[in-house]
Parts: structure tokens; sequence; C-alpha cells
């Protein structure tokens, strides 16, 4: 897939959101990921193992949860002295606290549909994963809403408000991947987002929550109309091999240590931060290099299979690829998927300039590759995950550390 | 809002400099308790960003006595006259007390970057190296803590997946902290200016200046970052000077002597007492 | 510093005069000014502010900002950290972690 040279970009500005946001926002909580599952050897009992297991995991929920119906297919495998059900790719056991989308996105470098994990009732890698027992993963999602909501706001104020049936449906919703029933009572969490129709003009009108006499980033008290002051963003960095030419040859991931992925909010109070770019040069920097320099990292986009009959249940990724590859700059070939390496603007800035710098890798959310010139606000108001929190998931050359300091001064 | 307290929240540089402080005090003050150090996160690629905390504290080797019954089959049942007793709790001893069944803890002060404030983990593991489970823990801590627990199973110790060694740890739910601090330093308020320090002071005597800025450059800022620009900074805990009010210094001990006793261990107040 | 302390006592272990002020929104008691043996443990301040206030979880602390562990000494308290011959004890309410 080539990569753009230089072209002409549309100005963000001219772009109409309002018309891909709502059909963003469907389609990521209706997306879904393919799983097949393998019960491990170890755990077949009797003469033959059970058949492996087709099902759709909701991109915006998490593993523990499709038990119910994981259970009713190997029912006749299940061990009386069984542990917490848990999961393995290729050997990697998985964290269950992490939205099965971005586990998806961030563990298979390329394309793998079905997504084939391996099924374990007993032997849970207690020194690896967290307890998963009672309610813990209803929890884990409800205290993620609470330090989302801190994040944007500085305070919890809109979590601890939500009334007992709404936390009932609000958790139900995500148990089912269902968009409408948990917009209505999630867009209450996240007042003040830009990323509607003219988000430009939105964020400079609404007022920022920053309380410019205290120094800290508390809305005052009942302002809940404000913009927040910070996005909830949680990073997940993958290497793969300088010289590997196609994504699809990278090596899995065999341990956690090989993934650095850690929460860095960005602070949106001074304006200085409006696109993916402008926060990921905040957060990795030296991930940032000359275009020169750059060798290009190839990736065949993902495509559904038309004959397989799992696509047929809810919209695949591919169309909200195509619906955010229209709102973005195309590159010159007129290539509906979007670039996975930005277009280089400004050639003829000075060295060093910010502007310059192009990422050594790529960037997905909710599984789209994106173009980094999206504003930030929209990414987190329409590509979040269930908590509010956007995942990015950067896949990145293996690059000698480059102490970011003299060039981002 | 009084100058000086802010909303009882730190950046990671006041983290760094509050955590450094305690260091070389608890040094100086507590020689014959197992030491506080700063970990300097590895050089990961996520590690080098300005802006977010460089490292955390770590504090190791910690028997905490205990009756429980430690043999394999009781692992995994409770055992009901065993509720921990209060006074008996952590006791921060160099090396084995030599009572049966002890249970090493270690702890660490992270920096929580969501909440702006130090969180606590703490991981208690057998004589043999096996980590203890949920239950287990919870028998180690005061009485009070576990009927806290009780009620707040989920949003006062919970198990997490640890921010930078990303395996399971316990930890005390950082939501509340700010609201605590931001009582509790309002007070300081009074004493902002005669209490404060140049920040290059407290690092010397730690002999760690890496990643705290020189004083010459505390004009730069740019918008929107937290970092040492005093003079555009609209927080005037760092003054012109690149002076740091001692309640920085001091917020992850103060913090501590509130925290540390729900998992029942003991600040000593001499720690507190300043040296002139 | 006072070389009171040191010279020999007839009339018994020395008092501390304790002030106690209300912080957050902790209710404020009709006497907030108590004397107590200088001997006796920082528990005994907890457990006199409980029975007063009628509430089991108080956050208290002293005024350079950290909270005692009950069993040091009163004394030693007031020594290091009295303020114009008090030491000023600080309690509030409805905290909570988590």
């Amino acid at each position: 897939m080539a990569r753009g040279g230089k072209q002409q970009k549309k100005k963000v500005e001219e772009v109409d959101f309002g018309v891909i946001t709502a059909e963003a926002r469907k389609q990521v909580w209706s997306g879904a990921v393919p799983i097949q599952l393998h019960l491990h050897p170890s755990e077949i009992t009797g003469s033959q193992a059970p058949s492996p297991f087709l099902m759709l995991a909701p991109r915006n929920g998490y593993l523990p949860l499709l038990e119910p119906e994981i259970q009713q297919h190997f029912a006749k495998a299940i061990p009386s002295n069984a542990d917490s059900i848990w999961f393995d790719y290729q050997g990697l056991p998985l964290k269950w606290h992490i939205p099965t989308g971005v586990l998806y996105d961030l563990l298979v470098a390329e394309f793998e549909r079905p997504w084939n994990l391996t099924l374990h009732f007993r032997a849970y890698p207690v020194e690896v994963l967290t307890v998963c027992e009672d309610d813990a993963v209803k929890w884990n999602f409800v205290n993620a809403l609470k330090e989302a909501s801190y994040v944007m706001y500085g305070n919890i104020k809109s979590v601890m408000n939500i009334s007992q049936l709404d936390q009932v449906e609000l958790w139900r919703c995500v148990v089912k991947g269902e968009l409408e029933g948990y917009d209505r009572i999630a867009a209450r969490l996240r007042p003040g987002f830009g990323g509607g129709g003219n988000w430009v003009r939105e964020i400079l009108l609404t007022p920022t929550c920053d309380d410019a006499s205290s120094g800290g980033a508390l809305l005052r008290a009942g302002s809940e109309s404000g913009r927040p002051s910070r996005v909830p963003i949680r990073v997940y960095l993958r290497t793969v091999d300088r010289d590997l030419d196609d994504l699809f040859d990278a090596a899995p991931v065999s341990s956690w240590d090989e993934v650095v992925y850690t929460t860095r909010p960005i602070d949106l109070r001074g304006g200085s931060i409006l696109t993916v770019r402008d926060a990921l040069l905040k957060m990795v920097p030296h991930l940032f290099t000359r275009p020169e320099s750059l060798d290009e990292l190839s990736v065949k986009p993902r495509e559904s299979s038309p004959t397989s009959k799992l696509e047929t249940e809810g919209p695949t990724d591919d169309s909200v690829s195509q619906a955010i590859s229209d709102a973005s700059p195309k590159t010159a070939d007129e290539e509906p998927s979007t670039s996975p390496i930005e277009p280089v603007a400004g050639l003829g800035s000075a060295a060093g300039e910010p502007d310059d710098l192009v990422l050594e890798g790529i960037v997905r959310v909710q599984g789209i590759e994106l173009n980094l010139d999206l504003p930030l606000e929209w990414v987190a108001r329409n590509l979040c995950g269930p908590e509010n929190f956007i995942h990015l998931i950067v896949i990145s050359r293996r690059v000698t550390l480059q102490l970011p300091s003299k060039a981002m001064e | 809002m009084a100058p000086g307290a802010g909303d009882g929240t730190l950046t990671a540089e006041e983290f760094k400099i509050a955590a450094l402080y305690l260091v070389m005090k608890w040094k100086h003050c507590c020689p014959d308790l197992p030491e506080w150090t700063w970990q300097p996160i590895e050089k990961t690629l996520l590690s080098t960003t300005p802006g977010y905390a460089c490292g955390y504290l770590v504090l190791e080797n910690v028997y905490v006595g205990s009756d429980q019954k430690d043999d394999a089959e009781n692992l995994d049942e409770p055992d009901e006259e065993d509720y921990g007793d209060a006074e008996d709790q952590a006791t921060m001893h160099g090396d084995s007390m030599g009572v049966f069944n002890q249970h090493l803890y270690t702890y660490h002060v992270v920096y929580n970057e969501s909440y702006r404030v130090p969180m606590l983990f703490l991981q208690g593991r057998l004589q043999d190296g096996r980590p203890l489970r949920w239950d287990s823990v919870l028998r180690d801590l005061p009485v009070g803590s576990q009927l806290v627990s009780n009620q707040s199973r989920w949003t006062f110790l919970t198990q997490e997946d640890h921010p930078l060694i990303h395996r399971p740890w316990f930890a005390l739910h950082p939501c509340g902290t700010s609201e605590i601090m931001r009582l509790v330093l309002s007070d300081f308020s009074q004493h902002q200016e005669k209490d404060s320090v140049p920040i290059s002071k407290v690092l010397e005597k730690s002999g760690d200046m890496s990643g705290v800025p020189e004083k010459k450059d505390s004009h730069k800022s740019s918008p929107g970052r937290t970092e040492f620009g005093a003079a555009e900074r609209s927080d005037r805990r760092i003054n012109s000077e690149g002076q740091v009010s001692s309640w920085i210094e001091k917020y992850i001990l103060t913090w501590m002597s509130f925290a540390f006793p729900t998992v029942g261990l003991a600040i000593p107040s001499y720690v507190f007492v300043d040296s002139k | 510093m006072s070389t009171s302390a040191e010279s020999p006592s007839v009339t018994g272990p020395r008092k501390v005069v304790v002030l106690f002020r209300a912080t957050g929104d902790a209710p404020i008691m009709k006497q907030s000014k108590f004397k107590i043996g200088g001997t006796e443990k920082f528990a005994k301040v907890i457990d006199f502010l409980r029975k007063q206030l009628h509430r089991e979880t108080l956050f208290v602390y002293i005024n350079s900002a950290f909270s005692p562990t009950p069993d040091e000494n009163i004394w030693d308290l007031f020594e290091n950290f009295g303020i114009d011959g008090k030491l000023i004890v600080n309690y509030a309410c409805s905290m909570a972690w988590g």
C-alpha cells in the first residue's frame, strides 16, 4: 500500500464531523471480534476434545463476560475444581481488565479472523493475572469510569451521581455491547467534550475547566458543563523488529514484559494539544523521527472476508475505517483506507520543528489505524473504550532510545 | 482556596522531590528500620517523558507476624479464630523475628497519573515465596481495616495490575487521597513563606538531581505542561526562585502517616521533626 | 527548651494541654481544651475524641500535618510539636479512602 507523499491537506476545520460521528460511535459499539476458542489440551477430559467454539466478543467488553455462553458449549469439559475461566493467545495469558478490542489490536499485529484463543478452566496464573471472582470485572469497570471522570473534571461526582437503576443498566449494556442504552447514561459522564458538528467552534466557545487561581485541574463546584481539562488515555506500546517489512511477520508477544502500557492523561489547558499527533509527541516523543530517516512500515488494511458468516453480525472495523478516512485528508492516490504513516507536511520547515517529525510506527484505536491529524477530542468522544478512556495502541519499530529533551525544547 | 495548599494533589516532579526527601529523612531518623529507596523507572520507551513520573519508592523485607495457619490445606480456607491483633501487626525489623509463620511484605509508593497523588501498593508472600491470596492479605490487616474492607469490597483495598511491574499487587484505592491531603495541608498556607526551601538543597542531600530542571531554566514553560515554569505557572507552589514549599517535601510522609496505619504500618513521629 | 522537664516532680506526671480543632465538616465540641497526663499514649486522645463525637472513624492529626500512631507518648509529641504550650490536635470526619 503506497504511502502518501506530499499532498494537499484538506483543512481539518472544513470537515463536517457531525456526519461521521454518530456513525463511528454506532459502529465502534457494534464492532465485535470474532474469536475461536480451543480448550487447552490439559483440560480435556474423556476421549474426545470438544469442538472449538466460534463466537463474537464485543470490542468494548471484557473476555470473562463471555463465560455464560462459553460454559454452555463446554459444559462437559468443566471440571469440578474449576478456577476462574481464563484465556491465552499463543501462550500469553490475557489480562481480563483490558477491553477485548484493545487486546486484539495490540496482540494481533496483522490480521487474524477468527482470533484463535486457548481456553482454560484451571491453573489460573495468579502471578500474571489479577483474580477474577465475583463482581471483579464490573468493579474494575466502575473504578476505571471514576478514574476517567477524575482525569476529565477533577472529581468523580458524575459517576457517583448515577442512580442505582442506571448503574445496573449501564453495566448490562457493557455486557451485551449495546450502544444506545450505554450512550444514554454514559453521555452524562463526559459532558463538554467537543467532537460534534463543528468541533473547533465548540472548543473555542465552551469554557474550560481551568481554575487559574488554584493551579489545580479542579472544576468549580457544580459547573459540570465546562470542558474537560484533561483527556484520559491508556497507551500501549509494542515494538517490532526494525528490519521488519511486513507486520504480518512480527513475532507474537510472549510476555507482558514486552509491552509497555500505562496511563497518560493529556492536559488540554493551554490549547497546545489539539490532534492525536500533538498528544503522541507529548507521550512518546522519542518515537518520532525526521522523515529522511524513515523506512516504510507496510501494513495490509484489515479486510473483512465477505464469505465468512461471522461478518454478517454487526459492521466490521472496515466501515469505521472508511468513515474516518472519508473525513481525513486523502492520499494522493485517493485510496480509501487510511495511511498508516501520516503524510509529511512542511518539508521546507527548519529542522527539528515538531511539524517535521514523523512517527515511526502506526497508531490503532478501536481497530482503526489512525490518521494522526485527527482532533484528539473527537477521538476521545467517539472512539473511547467503555470506561471513557482512549486506548491508544502504538506499534513501533524497535528504535534506539533518543532522549527527547533536545529535540522537543 | 489557600495558596500553597492547592487541591491536595501533586505533580510528577513534586512527587520526586517529596520521595527523595523521604528517603533522606528516613535514613537519617530511622536507621534501624528497613530503608526506603527511590527506584527509577527502567529506561523503557515510556519512561523518559517529561511531565510524567520517573520513579517510585520501595520498601522491602517487612515481616508481618502472622498467627494464620499457612499449611497447604488451610491456605484457601479462612480460619475463623485468626483475626489479626491490631498491635501485633507489621513490625519493621531487618531480619526475621523467629516467629513461626511470617508473611513477607514489599511496599511501593507509586505516582498515580490520573489522580495525581501517591498510591500505596503492597505484596505479601509466604516464606517459600508464594504470593498471598486476597483473604490472607486481608487477615494481615488491622481489624479496623478488615471491617472497612468488608463494607467497601471494591473501593478500599483492591487487587490491581501494578502499573509499572504489570503483576498483580494489592493497592489502597487513591480516589479519596486528594481530599484528605487538601484538608490536612490547608493549614500550611500560613507558614508557607517561612518554610520555603530551595529545591536543590533537598536533592543535593540525596545526591540525585536527575529529572529536575536547573533553577536557571525555571522561567521556561510551555503552555499546558506541568513542569517548573515558575513564572508562568498559575500554581504558586513553586516560586520564582525555584523554591519549593516545605509541605511539598513532606507530602508523601504526611500522606503515609494516614495511609500506612490502614495496612498496619506505623510511621514514627520523629520523622516529622524539623532538623534545624 | 525548658529545663523544667528534667527537674524531679513530686506532684505526679506532667500534664499536657491539648487543644482540639475541628476541620472540614467535623462538629465543634463545646469544650476544646483538655489536659492529659504526659505519660499517656495518643490512643487515649483518639478514644476520647471518638466518645465525645460518637464516631468510630476519625482522622486525627497534629498541626505539623501528620497522624501520630496510637502508641506515641503524649509528652514526646508535645515536646516535639507543641505550639505555645499546647498540643494542637485536629480532627476530621467523613474522610474515606476510595
